[in-house]
């Protein structure tokens, strides 16, 4: 009989993914974040470190109003959100509406379609000669145009309330009933049950909501880049200052992208601080039912959701409309044909492939290391697991812009040099979609017994093995679900790959950009209503095969 | 087949003991439940033995051989789950056959194992059910049957049944035991239930606070608690403190036997025990105390009595069997019957018996 120590640690397989997951988080994040942390605080005259971009920025109006432009518009598309969001969920989760799949499919899809997608259809509707303003017009309403602060909020509030509605409806459905029936027993109206009891219950979701149309907002590039006009906020700014021609600013870029991250992760820290207080757990013992109106009432609750995701949707269907006009050059002819189409496949069919290929790469990386890292995050209770976990979410906190900024600084230079390849934007992909992934493994694995995977080892299957054999096939849905949106958002990146491009490196949605600034709106349109319907397919696989994926998309 | 034996096994979580020094010899095919309330540390040492925690400190022997550093996988223990842990992207053949198909047994080796399996625990024809089309029962039987079919060295079975509902709860407890009778396979088995402690095992370990509180057969369990949690936890048990029950003759007589100062003991004696008379009666052999009916309640097969004897001192007495007669109101005076051969005697402050 032998006296072996015990060991304490064990040095497995899941150590080494961990080991990875640091390795990760130090190369795609904190070495580029260090980098533009660093760039902020050289000057551009005398390449020395000093506080002058500070100084400069605060100084000068042109540039501390870009702080307040951000937090105008992403309050204002916060709460465009949540008035639209709220009573949406409201309505469809409490009482019967046809059509429901329907409405929360067109939600979905007007949520991920391409983010400018929806402001430069507006401007087609709303722009100096659009559409339904000069039909409006001619009845006399005479109404603004959609460029400026006013329009991006609007834009904003129908592209992100999806959030808020997934959020709030998936936390009203998880109000046992019993709540509602005993504060009805004791003598509360309906309204008063609404306001004391049931929405205090899903406030946290609601304010989860919102903090990602907050953060969504807050991070936008494309939508005030096209209707912004001269309305600049900090992602524009950021850009405009790293890459435009004459007065080209590296370190002022750096120096308001640093500024974005605080103002991001301050809001971050309001949220949870605020929602740490209210936190309630419920023993779901009664489920929610499902009331039918009749009457007026019943007509004003389908009318106002119909509504609501018909506006939303609205800007998908001009853009669709549009890709099979007529076009010749730049101007859109009357009646119907394929030209925008041809000319896709003709002058830019390398973008389209460009996309694929990036996007898919990304994905198959993502795929693999997400479900590994969700696997840690979710079943490894040990300090380093702890730590990495909220370290590899720190993507949700950094804007598209900020992180290609970041990527340009930090792999433009021995030892990495990868600017202009398709690797940095294949990594900046990754980067910045390996969050879904992560979360949607990880939270299919809190609804995997652990005992299964015990049961696995105690037949005598080793770790690995059991992995493969018994978890893996067990989180199937979570990782197909997690691959799709991470390859739909993927797919449809602009502020990133907008600084990582070069000309042979050009995706989808860059190309549709420019063809919006060039004014090239039949090629933007077909182009678009490609990404539209590969994203809309995508989503529908996933809804039909494997319901919607509502932790993955609100995180 | 095989022994266990447990030396000296210490694991602490942060901020609670969860297993203090066990020592225990587990026998060749012996039925072994650990009992004890939430927390007491029974499913830790399970684990252990299982190899998913690793001890602290001491050391784990299967047949003899130390097995500490053998990983789970490696520890050829076949472990019954309170979930059932049955995996829910098999079928119930896949399921029995998983255990074999690790070990690389032939695929015809396979197929007769695992139908004699599911034979035995009465799922024949079962074979193509995924475990969504089956009850809890079933899914349990499984679990049994994918277990057992590898052939373990020990069966380690964790609270197998405390999600099925109680019928099928007494039913399968008696399947389980008369299967293991059968396969002489050495089961360490846990429980919080102590009726199905006593129903199911060759020997009982009590324990509480990661401590084994008393190691025996049911019936010594019962009969002989070590100490008064393990005579208040397996069954109903009256305590009553020696200064609180004045001078009646028997019981002063017996406590002066015992050489200590009533204020030290804690006398007990199980309700069954007593019994309600309306005449005091004498004798060495009982010893009656004077009381009033404060409670009844009838549960069929026996009424239950709380009985008020003046100084705090409340008694329950069962009386199985009862007739009409025996229904007595509420305020009743009555005398309770003590067989002093049946009471306990407990060290008031250690717990210990006397």
């Amino acid at each position: 009989m032998s006296i072996r120590k015990t060991r304490i640690g064990r040095f497995d397989f899941w150590t080494f993914v961990t080991i990875f997951g640091y390795f990760i988080v130090g190369l795609l994040l904190i070495y580029p974040l260090f980098n533009i942390f660093k760039a902020s605080f050289i000057s551009n005259e005398t390449g020395t470190l000093s506080m002058s971009n500070y100084v400069e920025f605060f100084s000068k109006k042109y540039y501390t109003k870009t702080i307040l432009n951000s937090l105008i518009v992403s309050f204002g598309g916060t709460l465009g959100a949540l008035i639209l969001g709220v009573p949406l969920a409201f309505f469809t989760s409490r009482f019967k509406i046809r059509g429901k799949t329907l409405l929360s499919t067109f939600a979905v899809l007007s949520l991920l379609s391409p983010p400018f997608i929806g402001a430069y259809s507006w401007i087609i509707m709303m722009g100096n000669n659009g559409f339904l303003r000069n039909f409006l017009m001619t009845f006399g309403i005479n109404l603004p145009t959609i460029f400026g602060a006013g329009g991006i909020i609007l834009v904003y509030s129908l592209q992100y309330y999806p959030f808020v509605f997934l959020l709030t409806s998936g936390a009203l459905s998880n109000v046992d009933r019993s709540l509602e029936e005993a504060a009805e027993n004791l003598g509360a109206k309906s309204t008063m049950r609404f306001f004391r009891v049931t929405l205090p219950l899903v406030i946290p979701s609601v304010s989860a909501g919102a903090l990602m149309a907050f953060m969504m907002s807050l991070a936008n590039f494309g939508t005030p880049m096209i209707i912004g006009r001269n309305f600049h906020v900090l992602p524009t700014m950021a850009y405009n200052l790293f890459t435009s021609e004459i007065g080209e600013n590296p370190g002022l870029a750096s120096t308001v992208s640093i500024l974005l991250i605080l103002v991001s992760t301050l809001i971050i820290f309001f949220q949870r601080y605020a929602s740490s207080r209210r936190k309630y757990s419920s023993n779901m013992i009664n489920k929610q039912t499902v009331d039918t109106l009749h009457g007026v009432k019943n007509l004003i609750v389908h009318f106002i959701s119909y509504l609501i995701v018909s506006i939303s949707t609205l800007p998908l269907a001009v853009v669709v409309f549009y890709s099979f006009k007529k076009t010749k050059g730049p101007v859109f002819h009357p009646g119907f044909g394929l030209q925008s189409y041809q000319k896709v496949f003709h002058d830019v069919p390398v973008t389209i492939t460009n996309s694929l290929i990036f996007s898919v790469t990304a994905v198959i990386f993502i795929v693999i290391i997400g479900t590994l890292l969700g696997f840690v995050m979710s079943r490894k209770k040990n300090l380093p697991a702890k730590i990495l976990d909220p370290l590899l979410m720190i993507p949700y906190i950094i804007p598209g812009t900020v992180l290609g900024i970041g990527f340009i600084v930090a792999f433009n230079n021995k030892p990495i040099y990868l600017a202009g390849t398709a690797t940095i934007i294949i990594m900046s992909y990754f980067i910045r979609r390996l969050p879904y992934s992560i979360r949607s493994s990880a939270s299919i694995l809190k609804q995997i017994d652990p005992s299964l995977e015990e049961a696995g080892i105690n037949l005598g299957s080793p770790p690995g093995r059991t992995f493969r054999k018994v978890t893996v096939p067990l989180m199937i849905p979570g990782i197909v679900s997690g691959a799709i949106m991470s390859w739909v958002t993927a797919v449809n990146e602009l502020s990133s790959s907008i600084v990582l491009y070069v000309g042979k490196t050009m995706t989808m949605p860059v190309r549709i950009y420019l063809s919006v600034l060039d004014g090239l709106f039949g090629t933007a349109s077909a182009m678009a209503t490609i990404l539209l319907v590969s994203t809309g397919l995508a989503l529908f696989i996933v809804n039909k095969f494997l319901g919607v994926g509502r932790e993955t998309i609100a995180g | 087949m095989a022994s266990i034996e447990l030396e000296k096994i210490n694991k602490n979580f942060p901020g609670v003991k969860a297993l203090n020094s066990i020592s225990q010899k587990i026998g060749s095919g012996e039925f072994f439940t650990l009992l004890g309330p939430s927390g007491c540390g029974k499913t830790t040492l399970l684990r252990t033995i299982a190899g998913f925690y690793q001890q602290d400190s001491g050391h784990i022997y299967l047949s003899d051989k130390v097995i500490d550093n053998v990983p789970a996988f490696k520890r050829d223990t076949g472990m019954v789950f309170q979930s059932y842990a049955v995996f829910p992207h098999m079928t119930v053949y896949e399921n029995v056959a998983f255990g074999l198909k690790t070990r690389k047994v032939n695929d015809s080796e396979i197929k007769k194992r695992v139908l004699k399996a599911l034979e035995q625990v009465h799922l024949s024809g079962y074979e193509t059910r995924t475990p969504d089309q089956l009850s809890g029962g079933q899914q349990q039987r499984v679990g049994l049957a994918r277990a057992m079919v590898i052939e373990p060295k020990v069966l380690l079975m964790d609270e197998p049944l405390s999600n099925l509902d109680a019928k099928l709860r007494v039913e399968m407890r008696t399947e389980i035991r008369n299967m293991q009778r059968l396969l002489g396979i050495t089961t360490v088995y846990v429980t919080h239930d102590q009726e199905e402690a006593l129903a199911i095992s060759d020997k009982i370990a009590v324990m509480n606070f990661g401590v084994i509180q008393q190691v025996g057969t049911p019936w010594e369990i019962y009969k002989e608690p070590a100490n008064l949690f393990v005579a208040s936890f397996v069954g109903d048990i009256n305590v009553v403190n020696g200064a609180s029950l004045g001078t009646e003759v028997g019981l002063t007589s017996i406590l002066v036997d015992k050489n200590q100062s009533k204020e030290n003991i804690n006398i007990a004696i199980r309700p069954e025990e007593l019994s309600i008379v309306t005449k005091e009666v004498s004798g060495a052999e009982f010893s009656c105390i004077p009381g009033v009916i404060e409670k009844s309640s009838f549960i069929g097969s026996l009424i239950r009595y709380t009985v008020d004897c003046g100084n705090d001192v409340i008694l329950t007495v069962e009386l199985h069997k009862p007739q009409s007669e025996a229904l007595m109101p509420n305020g009743t005076s009555i005398f309770v019957k003590v067989p002093v051969k049946s009471i306990l005697y407990f060290h008031s402050e250690t717990g210990e018996r006397i």
